[in-house]
């Protein structure tokens, strides 16, 4: 999860490299809260573009079970 | 041209000789339809983020091509959604031409053997 900060700078426009992919569930996992909710660019300062592109692969990953649609935190699925 | 990828998630209970062959058939349908495969990579079992026809594990693969034939995807689907094995997949239309890897695309059935 990406917390608060002073100085939000987006993590795909700072690193271009980084390609937003819905395979790279490890990276869009810092883009959803706890409970498999996408967080707002606003909180976590991704430049619109780059946000369209997470939302879509954030979906794509929870279609094919690499992200949960949802989770429910006071009863752990193991 | 077109590339396209396909991830497709397989039954993590069966086994391996089946398996084998289940990449083979999805590989041996692409051909059918007119594809041409470009990378094949095998993942591995892997636990999915919720179960899926009562599966917690799944195995996943990933399968990019390139092809002409418009109508691929669709009947690419159709054959997938009937196949037994195969618990969920997701097709891709990708913007450029990935990198080929020819290591990886042999790896499987080479690893297999």
């Amino acid at each position: 999860m990406v917390l608060l900060s002073k100085r939000k700078i987006c993590k795909f426009c700072e690193n271009p490299e980084e390609k937003v992919d819905y395979k790279n569930y490890k990276v869009l996992r810092r883009f959803v809260t706890e409970q498999g909710k996408i967080i707002p660019s606003r909180i976590t300062g991704t430049c619109a573009r780059h946000q369209r592109e997470l939302t879509k692969a954030i979906k794509r990953a929870r279609n094919i079970a690499l992200l949960p649609y949802s989770y429910d935190v006071t009863q752990s699925y193991k | 041209m077109r590339y396209y990828e396909n991830l497709f998630v397989v039954n993590p209970n069966i086994e391996q000789e089946k398996y084998t062959l289940l990449i083979q058939a999805v590989k041996a349908e692409i051909g059918r339809l007119k594809g041409s495969i470009l990378n094949l990579e095998d993942w591995g079992k892997r636990r999915l983020a919720y179960p899926i026809k009562k599966h917690r594990y799944g195995s996943y693969v990933l399968i990019q091509f390139e092809s002409e034939n418009i109508g691929l995807v669709r009947e690419l689907e159709a054959w997938l959604r009937l196949n037994q094995g195969i618990l969920a997949f997701i097709t891709v239309v990708l913007d450029e031409k990935p990198s080929v890897q020819p290591s990886q695309s042999v790896a499987p059935q080479a690893a297999a053997e």
